[in-house]
Parts: structure tokens; C-alpha cells; sequence
């Protein structure tokens, strides 16, 4: 146990002893020191402009050849690098020896380890997203109910944001692990809208009115052509949904405009669109409810 | 020059005097023009019951038109109306479909609305402003569900010869020769024309596209589109009146489809 502490002791004492070695602060005070102070400063000053200046442009070139979050990825993997060379440089020019550092930072690096598993499993998880290309920036995603155009894939994060004006941050992670549907990545989108007509009414004529409003609305696409679809016996109504294919850019307009029209028109031709009903009776269900008439008081 | 069509006011124009308004028919497009100061402003109005797309329309009433504003760089500027295709690919339902038989040939004649382009022209040139559609054609997709083309929808009989056909003088003719050099049978019932790679010409009142040839070369190697940029032979000696928008010498694309072959539930493709 002597023996281990003793052991211990001794690292410690030699990574101090190489730590004041490589750092000693009165070197710098002489006219010899002040060259490596100079060039560390010019590796910080030049050093790290030029290397965002390279990173920049190979995101730029990569991103209008490729696609934009590919540049962001391509600019970071230049970057990260060139900095670490950078940081490297300016450590050897002011003395600093770094066999002792990578010593204390694989002791340091366990510790950090331990406490970055999140972001590491973030910036993991923002090259899958880059690879698998799910969705690219500017799409519009919906994350878990949140709608929003995609505005940047970032090293840790997505940022979305939401139609009314509010940046989402969603973590790589979590797109990663969880279900999101990219409501942009085909140019042409189908709205279902669903009509509960009248049991009274006639179904080929609500459906013929149905295809004809489809028909005249000039946004609505010819092809593929609009469907009606019968749903079934509702508890109050026949339910039809009328399918629509729109232009993804047109599909709001679709979707306020059909809507609209099939209720103008089922209101034009007489077509009755029916509230639930209920009937109450009182006692056995075929007697009428019973009604007992009473004479009113006179208003004299 | 104002054209001799008395229908049809293609050609130049002088503009109206300041606070005056003048109204242009293009069978059943308006286009109400007024000049306020050195503005010019510009309204359509489609009349449904003359348009063969049928659409009822959301137009403006007449006596609040949507006014679109230009501030002019010249004073003394003329008024230019000139006929252009459609800006979008035309995806062309034949109403009776037929079947061009392996190395046959057919020529086959569709009718078109022009589109309108208006155009200041002046001391600089001539200035683009607006361009408005005769006819409001439906929207479209060419393609699968996961790429394609959105384009204009228009249905026609194909006809096989033009003879008792009224043809309106602001409809544009377009031509095409079909060429089967498959060894498969090809039913012509939907067919894609690149309206953007045509130009337009004029004779007697009558546009007519530029001529186009298409080859099928088989179900996997689509078709061979040659746009020739000359009249048709039944225009004779016109004159050509508006440039293709997208000037071409030939290309490979796609033509002929089925009727309904993309699935309205969003299947296949």
C-alpha cells in the first residue's frame, strides 16, 4: 500500500515537476522569449482567421455542389482540425511539452468522457443525420407535433423553426432515436378532407358534386387525379373523403380552398351536411316520449 | 405595327392618355390598361363562358379590377401585346385515344391558348410587364410521386387534319409528328409537349407553334424531341412573332403516358 502510494506520489510529482519545466514563465521575460511569444500570437492572429477563411469557402463550394448541410459538415470537418494544429503550435512555441498533458488528459479525459456522453452522442448522431439525408435544410419537418422549416443542422442540434416565428433547438440525438415526418421531400401532396353527408342524400350525386368542386379548383392537379373515397356508416352521416393532389407549395391554398368550395357547394345544390342526432325516449324505446298538456293560467 | 385582325389586338399600341382607360379583348381575356402619370397599370378579366378551360374563376368585378403598376422610363413608350405558349410543359389528354403502330407515323394538330405577353416598348427596347393566359388551363404533374414536373393540363381531340376547324385567332396551333421506330405498339392517349422549346409564328391572322418531331424509341428509352424552330408547312410563309423560351436543338425525354397512370391513393408510380 506504502509501496502504491509512494508510486502515485512519485507520478504526481514528476508530471508538476515536467508541468513547471515546460511552462516557466520567467523565459518569457527575456529578449529570447519574446520570438516564441510573437509567433504563437501570429499563429492565433493569422492562424486562426485563415483556417474560418478555409473552412468557409470549402462549406460554401461543398454546399452549392452538394447540398448545404453537407458543406456545414465538410466546413466543420476542416475546421476542428485546423484549430487543433493551431492550439498545438501555440502550446509548443510557448514551451508547453505535450507528452505530460496527454498523460493528464487521458486521466482528465475519462472524467470528461463521462460527462460529455450526451453531446458526443449528439455530434454522433448529426453525422448520421448528414449520411442518411432525411430530410436537407429548408425542409419543413414535424418533430413530435412541433412543425417548423428546417434552418440549420448543427454540430449538437437542429434548429427549426416554427411557423410562428419561434427557433426550436432539437437535438441530433433525438431526431436519431425518434419518428419525424418530413412534410417537403415530395413536390406533390395528397388532403384527404372528409364529408359526412345526409343519410337521405344520394351518394353518386354528392360524389359527382364532390369531384366536380375538385375539378374546378384550378390548384388542384389534374393528375393525379381527385378520388372519392366512401369511409363508412357514420353515427349521424355517410362519410366520404374527397382526395386532392396539390403542388407541395399549393397545398395550404388546397386545403383552406377545397374546403370552402365543397361547403359553398353542398349548400348551393341542396346537399345536407348533418349535425349528430340524438333521440330520447323515456321508457320502452318504440313509445313516444309522453307529453301531458296542461291548462296555461290566464293573463288576465 | 397593329395587327389587321380586328379580333385580336396583337402589335403595338399607343398608351392611353394620362387618367384614360382602354380595354383589349383576347377572346374571352380583357386586359384593361390605364395610364396615371408615368404609370401604367394593368388588369385582367377572364370571361368563364367564353374560355374553354371552364373554370369558374375568382376574377375581379369589373369595376374593381387587381390593378398591377409600372412606373415607365419613357413617356412616348407604345403599347406591345405579343402571343407566347404556355411558360409550362403542356401534359395533353387526348379525348380519343388511338394506337400508333410499330414504325408508323402520325401527325397530329392541338389547339392552344396564348398566352399574353404585354410589353412597353420604347427608347430601351422593349420591356417585359406581364404575361396573362387566354385561358386558365389546370395544374398537373408529369412524373411519379417522388420527382417529375408540374405542368399545364390540357385536353384535346388530337386532331388528324385541321379541315373544319375553327381556329381562333388567339388560339396557337402546335404541330407534331409522331414517329413510332419501336418494335412495340405505342396508344397515344397522354402525351407531354415542351411548349417552352417552341417558338411562335404568325400568317393571316392564324399563330402557329413551331414544329416538332417525336420519335419513340420504346417503353425504356423514352423519346427522341426535336423541336425544328421552322412553321409547320400548312403556316406557309410565317413570320415568327415570338422567340422559344428555351431554345433547344433536340432532346431525350419521357412523352407518352397512360391514362391515370399515377394511382390517386398514392400507390406505385
Amino acid at each position: 500500500m506504502s509501496i502504491q502510494e509512494s508510486s502515485a506520489g512519485g507520478a504526481a510529482d514528476a508530471v508538476t515537476d515536467a508541468a513547471t519545466s515546460a511552462f516557466d514563465l520567467s523565459r518569457f521575460l527575456e529578449v529570447e522569449g519574446v520570438a516564441p511569444l510573437l509567433r504563437a500570437a501570429a499563429f492565433v492572429v493569422i492562424g486562426l482567421p485563415v483556417a474560418y477563411a478555409i473552412a468557409r469557402w470549402i462549406r460554401s463550394w461543398i454546399g452549392r455542389k452538394y447540398a448545404p448541410q453537407k458543406g456545414l459538415v465538410a466546413g466543420k470537418l476542416v475546421l476542428w482540425p485546423l484549430v487543433l494544429v493551431i492550439v498545438i503550435s501555440v502550446m509548443s512555441e510557448l514551451g508547453f511539452s505535450l507528452a505530460p498533458l496527454l498523460g493528464a488528459a487521458g486521466v482528465v479525459g475519462i472524467a470528461i468522457g463521462f460527462a460529455s456522453q450526451t453531446s458526443v452522442s449528439n455530434i454522433i448522431s448529426g453525422f448520421f443525420l448528414i449520411a442518411e439525408e432525411p430530410f436537407q435544410i429548408g425542409d419543413i419537418i414535424d418533430v413530435e407535433g412541433t412543425v417548423g422549416q428546417v434552418l440549420s443542422i448543427d454540430t449538437l442540434s437542429v434548429k427549426v423553426r416554427t411557423f410562428d416565428n419561434r427557433m426550436v433547438r432539437i437535438p441530433n440525438e433525438t431526431l436519431v432515436k425518434s419518428r419525424f415526418t418530413n412534410l417537403t421531400r415530395f413536390p406533390i401532396r395528397r388532403y384527404d378532407l372528409v364529408v359526412g353527408v345526409a343519410y337521405r342524400e344520394d351518394i353518386t350525386r354528392v360524389r359527382d358534386v364532390l369531384l366536380e368542386v375538385a375539378d374546378e379548383n384550378p390548384d388542384v392537379l389534374m393528375e393525379p387525379a381527385p378520388q372519392v373515397i366512401f369511409q363508412g356508416y357514420g353515427d349521424s352521416s355517410v362519410n366520404l373523403t374527397l382526395a386532392v393532389w396539390a403542388l407541395r407549395e399549393n397545398y395550404l391554398l388546397v386545403r383552406n380552398g377545397i374546403a370552402e368550395d365543397v361547403k359553398h357547394r353542398l349548400d348551393e345544390v341542396g346537399i345536407e351536411i348533418p349535425f349528430p342526432h340524438r333521440s330520447l325516449y323515456t321508457g320502452s324505446a318504440t313509445e313516444p316520449f309522453p307529453i301531458r298538456i296542461v291548462d296555461a293560467p290566464s293573463e288576465e | 405595327m397593329p395587327d389587321t385582325h380586328p379580333s385580336v389586338p396583337w402589335g403595338d399600341h399607343d398608351l392611353p392618355e394620362p387618367g384614360a382607360d382602354h380595354t383589349f379583348a383576347f377572346g374571352p381575356l380583357k386586359v384593361r390598361v390605364r395610364r396615371v402619370k408615368n404609370e401604367l397599370w394593368v388588369a385582367s378579366r377572364r370571361d368563364a363562358a367564353e374560355g374553354s378551360a371552364g373554370h369558374r374563376e375568382r376574377m375581379p368585378a369589373d369595376d374593381d379590377p387587381e390593378w398591377s403598376r409600372w412606373a415607365l422610363p419613357d413617356q412616348d413608350a407604345r403599347l406591345r401585346f405579343t402571343p407566347a405558349l404556355p411558360d409550362r410543359m403542356l401534359v395533353v389528354k387526348v379525348e380519343q385515344p388511338f394506337t400508333l403502330l410499330s414504325h408508323a407515323t402520325a401527325r397530329i394538330y392541338t389547339r392552344v391558348g396564348a398566352s399574353v405577353r404585354v410589353q412597353v416598348a420604347g427608347s430601351r427596347g422593349a420591356l417585359d410587364l406581364t404575361e396573362i393566359p387566354v385561358e386558365r388551363l389546370s395544374d398537373t404533374w408529369w412524373g411519379d410521386f417522388q420527382s417529375g414536373e408540374y405542368a399545364l393540363w390540357l385536353a384535346t381531340r388530337a386532331r388528324r387534319d385541321l379541315t373544319d376547324v375553327r381556329i381562333e385567332p388567339w388560339q396557337i396551333v402546335c404541330t407534331l409528328e409522331l414517329v413510332n421506330t419501336s418494335s412495340d405498339s405505342l396508344p397515344v392517349e397522354k402525351l407531354a409537349l415542351r411548349v417552352e422549346h417552341l417558338p411562335v409564328f404568325r400568317t393571316g391572322g392564324q399563330l402557329w407553334a413551331g414544329e416538332v418531331r417525336v420519335e419513340y424509341l420504346g417503353a425504356d428509352q423514352g423519346s427522341e424531341i426535336e423541336p425544328t424552330g421552322r412553321p409547320p408547312a400548312e403556316a406557309g410563309e410565317a413570320e415568327r412573332v415570338a422567340p422559344a423560351r428555351v431554345p433547344s436543338m433536340g432532346f431525350r425525354a419521357r412523352t407518352f403516358a397512360k391514362l391515370k397512370s399515377l394511382s390517386p391513393f398514392g400507390v406505385g408510380g
